[in-house]
């Protein structure tokens, strides 16, 4: 007899990185690259030195957060590796990894750049279009993960022991 | 023996001031956290302030939202993969 498919730990683990993942894209384009906010930039604007290092201080923190979630994610990961009734699917784990973006997308920018207003995606526009563009991606992201989950579950992908 | 001891301590010596002064020197000149400046002061003066603690409450507040829908999730998907598995065995 086969054993039952289990692809709970693998789209658990996907999706752990997934959020980590999602918080280091943000820090790296928005942040580092584009330098269009920061982490309290709404509160503490770009206008002197000292400001800079404060909001650096709090990306960090920030940062070391998305670093542990993408950590747990890889444990989570090389755990659901060992187990022999997990499908090893790449739709599945990829699924997964948006999903997690998704997620990290769409409640970082319902709490940060609506509820509590720290920062905003472009801070000099204030709270714009870019703000509900980075809310609809997080959408996207959240139905394109699912729809790909369950497509690979549909494929009808076997676990390794069989 | 005592040549090569001879000549060898300088040069730790030299290596132990190089190090030293290259962590002194730009502390000198910048605004870490860390740094003994006027603006290093006022970055810690606005990190370390009274508003400390509801800051940093602030900034890591999406993490417990996300773990709770991970809780969430994970509870759903276990349920699920039951669910299945009973109507593969009846």
């Amino acid at each position: 007899m086969s054993p039952a498919i289990n692809t709970t730990p693998l789209v658990m683990s996907g999706t752990f990185m997934g959020i980590g993942l999602g918080g280091f894209f943000d820090g790296i384009l928005f942040h580092q690259l584009l330098q269009v906010h920061n982490m309290l930039s709404a509160k503490y604007p770009k206008t002197s030195i000292a400001n800079m290092e404060i909001n650096m201080f709090w990306d960090g923190l920030f940062h070391s957060l998305t670093y542990t979630m993408t950590l747990v994610g890889l444990v989570l990961l090389w755990k659901a590796g060992a187990r022999r009734d997990v499908p090893w699917s790449g739709k599945t784990f990829v699924g997964a990894l948006f999903l997690g973006w998704g997620l990290f997308n769409f409640v970082e920018g319902v709490i940060d750049h609506h509820i509590l207003n720290i920062h905003h995606v472009v801070e000099s526009h204030g709270q714009s279009v870019f703000d509900y563009a980075f809310l609809a991606s997080g959408i996207i992201f959240i139905i394109g993960g699912w729809v790909a989950i369950r497509s690979a579950r549909e494929d009808g992908s076997l676990p390794r022991g069989t | 023996m005592n040549e090569i001891q001879s000549f060898t301590r300088p040069r730790w010596a030299r290596f132990i001031m190089v190090i030293v002064w290259a962590f002194l020197l730009p502390m000198a000149a910048s605004a870490c956290p860390l740094c003994n400046t006027e603006t290093g002061q006022q970055v810690r003066a606005g990190i370390f302030g009274e508003d400390f603690w509801p800051t940093m409450l602030t900034v890591l507040s999406p993490f417990p939202v996300l773990l709770i829908v991970l809780a969430a999730m994970h509870f759903c998907l276990d349920r699920m993969a039951k669910r299945a598995s009973s109507r593969n065995h009846s």
